[in-house]
């Protein structure tokens, strides 16, 4: 069968299992057991963390570059407050 | 220049990090269903839901159960880590592609649990402990579709 495998995906979950017993004089029987998924949110690895704050930072930095930039082409020109 | 130069390593930098992720597949996060088997029965069934999957087989994912044949013994730690392959014969969604059938592949660890000592009175126990699952769910040609349909 792997042969003819046209293309694969990784799974990943988790949740709670669930297992049911009958009850005897000599022990416990399985009655039943149930793996039952949850919804589990994607929790943000820490290197991804660090490069969205990287980005952030770079463009907050540009930003306030720029602005400071305008300020003085403005000043320059005499448009803006001296 | 020196401006420049950031730019252009911070620009290297970014492609360099969100490449891998790129070219490595997401896994699919399983967000609802189940798997279930029954100790007495033969009743069996795998369902499992996120986005861009829905698969259903009428199997069990996984392998031989405990305390079934031989009874278990009050206090004693169980463990269901268990793994196994099940097949859907339906069309089964996995990754927002339709595929004719498919199959998954589930290993589920699960922390151990403890059966009560003092079961006077009981006529059944219920445990719950908690579990994470990583497999691979496999997209199967038309070829490989008959051809098991055919052994079946």
């Amino acid at each position: 069968m792997d042969g003819a495998t046209l293309f694969s995906r990784p799974l990943v979950g988790r949740g709670v299992t669930r297992a049911s017993f009958d009850v005897s004089p000599d022990g416990l029987n399985l009655f039943f057991v149930e793996h039952v998924f949850e919804d589990s949110a994607p929790v943000p690895e820490p290197g991804t963390l660090l490069l969205l704050a990287t980005g952030l930072g770079a463009i907050v930095w540009r930003a306030l570059n720029r602005s400071s930039n305008a300020v003085a082409r403005l000043q320059k020109w005499g448009v803006y407050g001296r | 220049m020196l401006r420049k130069t950031f730019l252009v390593a911070f620009g290297l930098i970014l492609v360099c990090a969100t490449t891998p992720s790129l070219a490595a597949a997401d896994p699919i996060v399983v967000t609802s269903g189940n798997t279930v088997a029954d100790g007495d029965e033969p009743a069996f069934g795998t369902h499992l839901e996120g986005k861009g999957l829905n698969f259903t087989a009428r199997e069990f994912a996984g392998g031989d159960l405990p305390c079934v044949g031989g009874l278990c013994l009050p206090g004693d730690s169980i463990d269901f880590s268990t793994e196994g392959t099940v097949t859907s014969f339906d069309p089964a969604l996995v990754g927002g592609v339709t595929t004719p059938m498919a199959e998954a592949r589930l290993v589920f660890s699960v922390a151990k649990a403890q059966l009560p000592t003092e079961l006077s009175g009981l006529f059944s126990v219920t445990l719950l402990t908690p579990f994470t699952m990583r497999g691979e769910s496999r997209h199967l040609t038309w070829m490989a579709r008959r051809c098991f349909l055919a052994l079946w």
